[in-house]
């Protein structure tokens, strides 16, 4: 019992205390309906969502203010945006963080399902939470597909109409929809004012609701159960206010003052106004998180004709992932009983780093069918050979010998470092082979230069750091137990008998 | 303990003075832009300090000096910065 109440007195101790007391007993806010929460969700990658959430509602804001000047019409929309930088009192700044959170919510979105799909937050009966998860994705990109044009700046109108041509090759029924949709009469007019209420009206509406319909589906099912072992005392539930509530504030102001710290330190620049003219003289390139698919359509196999194939099987991974629960059924939500997820989960990351980073460095170059064979099919051999060792490593070994019961912190803490190090090894593992395979390639196809040798060379000494990591990790794999030489005499007298040490 | 809510007091002084003197910064130069944005960082920093301490009171537990320390360094530099850039 707190000090205050068993003597009566209220000391400063209690300032905040005292702050929420008042506001609960005014607003009845701890007796909310809302369904209150395990003590172990106060963890930041529980509130991923959250924080995308928290973006949003910043874009909401600075998206209002920005619509008070601007004008979605194709001669004043860049004169517009214009105005908003060099006259709006705090315009630049404003369109800075517009940016960067919009940003941020596509990186968070893609944690908080890449996490989820770890965790298997997807099993039964939160099959439709996930589907309505994507969806919400998919609106995401779609506030990114069409607030890039809306400057009307050489490099967003020109990669816009790369992606408004793809519409054409996607499967009819979704094409024709698209096609209605977004691109209208096809007049520039037309289209910038379609995209401009797509961004402002019918998207913010639809996540809304899909954002509402999730949060009811959460306050249904409630938070999913850890995977791990987790202690009574971790369990005991929490009200949602002010304890849940309190924390994501805390995440969230955290979050805004990165925001502000980073549009303040790489302030936005705009590029020229779109013409013609610049358009004919420049390269088109999607905004970071379209790379992927940028990459994939300029494998030379997906030219012209290919387009269609390469376009139809991007719409059967984006199915794919929304019907997921409904295909991995099995009721084991457990890291170690899930190796093939797992696996096929790491490949997915790993092709999409690897194909974005590639896209950004090869604007506009046509990618060979070998190259991109190697590339893409070297990384996914390689990350799936890794991740299976180490799953092994892991998990099989760790099952078999450690005492049943709680892990200790130390245990824990030391699984924690183990797992982040080891999706950092099979990140940079795919990026430098890749890399390797890539450059390796150009040697064969352009021929032997000093520039490409170096290269060469300078992604092998990478390969070699990675590896000389994974042999680090491998000593790391004494899972909390101290020092190498601790972790050497427990292989001598087995995990069983750790005690004794 | 008593430290904490000293700490808590200050956070809340610390708010209330930056948060009066956005109100009244100008809006017409850019050097108040910096100086609103590293002042607005500086108190959603000292929001987040002041839920982290009411948290961990919460819990009956001494909130983690490392992060008050983090915490209040984070916030001093901040805010010199914020007198540098103005």
């Amino acid at each position: 019992m707190p000090d205050s109440e068993q003597t009566g007195r209220k000391g400063p101790r209690y300032t905040v205390t005292s702050l929420v007391q008042w506001f609960d007993t005014r607003l009845g806010l701890s007796h909310s309906l809302f369904r209150p929460i395990p003590q172990y969700a106060i963890n930041p990658f529980y509130w991923l969502g959250a924080l995308a959430v928290t973006a949003f509602v910043i874009q909401g804001v600075t998206g209002v203010i920005m619509m008070l000047y601007y004008v979605p019409t194709p001669t004043q929309a860049y004169s517009s945006t214009q105005y908003i930088f060099n006259t709006v009192p705090y315009g630049r700044f404003l369109e800075t963080v517009h940016l960067y959170t919009a940003y941020a919510m596509i990186m968070l979105s893609f944690m908080h399902m890449m996490r989820g799909y770890f965790v298997s937050v997807q099993k039964k009966p939160r099959e439709l939470m996930w589907a309505v998860g994507m969806l919400m994705g998919f609106v995401t990109l779609g506030f990114g597909f069409t607030g890039y044009l809306l400057p009307w700046t050489v490099v967003s109108k020109s990669a816009t109409d790369v992606g408004l041509g793809m519409v054409k090759a996607l499967p009819s029924g979704i094409a024709s929809f698209l096609t209605f949709l977004i691109v209208g009469t096809g007049e520039d007019s037309t289209t910038l004012l379609r995209f401009y209420d797509l961004h402002v009206i019918l998207l913010p509406a639809v996540l809304l609701v899909l954002l509402a319909a999730k949060m009811y589906m959460l306050e249904t099912h409630g938070i999913s159960d850890a995977i791990t072992n987790v202690s009574e005392k971790k369990r005991r539930l929490i009200p949602v206010f002010p304890d849940a509530t309190v924390y994501v504030l805390e995440l969230a102001a955290l979050f805004g003052a990165g925001m502000l710290i980073i549009s303040l330190v790489f302030p936005l620049a705009l590029p020229p106004q779109f013409t013609p003219e610049l358009a004919a003289a420049s390269t088109p390139q999607p905004d970071w998180y379209f790379l992927w698919i940028y990459q994939i359509i300029k494998i030379s196999a997906f030219e012209t004709a290919g387009l269609k194939v390469a376009l139809s099987a991007i719409t059967v991974i984006f199915i794919l992932l929304i019907i997921l629960p409904f295909i991995d059924r099995s009721n084991k939500r457990e890291l170690a009983d899930r190796r093939v997820y797992i696996t096929l989960g790491t490949i997915f990351v790993a092709e999409l780093l690897a194909l974005t980073y590639w896209g950004l460095k090869t604007p506009g170059q046509i990618i060979s069918n070998e190259q991109a064979a190697l590339v893409l099919g070297g990384i996914a051999l390689a990350v799936a050979g890794g991740t299976l060792f180490l799953h092994n490593l892991l998990f099989r070994r760790v099952k078999s010998k450690l005492p049943i019961g709680n892990p200790s912190a130390s245990l824990r803490s030391a699984q924690a470092w183990t797992s982040m190090a080891f999706v950092l090894i099979v990140g940079l593992g795919a990026m430098t082979i890749g890399e390797s395979l890539n450059a390796s390639v150009q040697i064969v196809l352009g021929g032997v230069t000093l520039s490409n040798l170096v290269m060469l060379l300078l992604w092998i000494l990478g390969l070699g750091a990675v590896v000389f990591g994974s042999i680090f990790l491998l000593y790391r794999l004494d899972l909390g137990t101290g020092s190498i030489r601790k972790r050497v005499r427990l292989l001598e007298i087995g995990w069983e008998n750790d005690e004794a040490l | 303990m008593k430290l904490y809510s000293l700490i808590v007091i200050l956070l809340l002084i610390l708010q209330a003075d930056v948060t009066g003197f956005l109100i009244f910064l100008s809006f017409e130069s850019t050097v108040s832009e910096n100086t609103f944005a590293l002042l607005l960082t500086v108190d959603l920093i000292a929001f987040a300090m002041m839920t982290y301490v009411y948290r961990r009171e919460k819990l009956h537990a001494l909130p983690s000096r490392v992060w008050l320390i983090l915490g209040s360094a984070v916030i001093a530099s901040v805010f010199l910065s914020s007198l540098i850039f103005t």
